[in-house]
């Protein structure tokens, strides 16, 4: 049977972007990348990161800058799409300014264990937004150095889905 | 409260590598970690935290070995830690 397909719509062929037994779920995906980088380091360096080649990972990615700002790290870059939770400019702004009514909030909950604990650390669990929404949620936070000891900031991504509930 | 810990083997000793929630992720994870050539072992541990009683008690539920002559792998099963 031949599908037909309007000219104004563009189709690519699902398996060329994603390797047939590849993880699909981005935290794990987040984390063999920062242990790509990492090499024998402990920590993984930001100069080390190519947005460009995982452009799909960054959509939903944050940069925290701990130097400076031990007791509130400060959101340095993100992606467009962990940005577009966010109703307010996230550059510039410090973790303490989150709720957890929201995905940047629950996504940065656990940064100070990370910085505690110095390795990667993931967490799933539900969010009711402001407008009652249940929100099923995952996220990832990974430390990073300059010098290859001392964490200097940390390196995040959360995605979500929400539960429509009758 | 329950997470499940990774360590891999590294100079002879147990390192913390990562922390999960969930399972089904920390299992994932560490076939992938265990399918590495240059990573000698791989264990995750559940971690049983009881918030009254401000106890944590450990289970290790998968450890994976590289045979030091081959490519091969060792599977044990469950075994409590200290």
């Amino acid at each position: 049977m031949t599908e037909k397909i309007p000219e104004s719509v563009e189709r690519a062929e699902v398996g060329e972007e994603m390797p047939q037994g590849m993880e699909r779920r981005l935290v794990l995906r987040l984390l063999t990348y920062w242990r790509g980088i990492c090499g024998e380091r402990d920590y993984p360096s930001f100069s080390d990161v190519d947005p460009n080649s995982m452009q799909d990972m960054w959509e939903s990615c944050f940069v925290l800058e701990v130097i400076g700002h031990e007791a509130d790290p400060v959101f340095r870059a993100a992606g467009d799409a962990i940005s577009s939770f966010a109703p307010v400019p996230l550059i510039g702004s410090s973790i303490s300014e989150w709720s957890p009514d929201n995905l940047i909030g629950v996504a940065v909950s656990h940064t100070r264990d990370v910085l505690r604990k110095g390795v990667p650390m993931s967490h799933g669990d539900e969010f009711i937004k402001i407008d009652g929404t249940k929100v099923l949620y995952r996220s990832i936070l990974l430390p990073m150095s300059d010098d290859g000891e001392t964490i200097s900031g940390v390196l995040g991504a959360a995605n979500c889905r929400e539960v429509l509930e009758e | 409260m329950r997470s499940y810990e990774i360590q891999i083997f590294k100079g002879g000793k147990w390192e913390f590598d990562s922390y999960f929630d969930d399972r089904d992720s920390a299992m994932s994870d560490a076939d992938q970690l265990a399918a590495d050539v240059r990573i000698q072992g791989v264990r995750v541990l559940k971690e049983n935290y009881d918030q009254d009683t401000n106890v944590a008690t450990c289970d290790v539920i998968f450890t994976r070995m590289r045979k030091k002559n081959g490519p091969g792998d060792n599977r044990q099963g469950p075994q409590k830690v200290s």
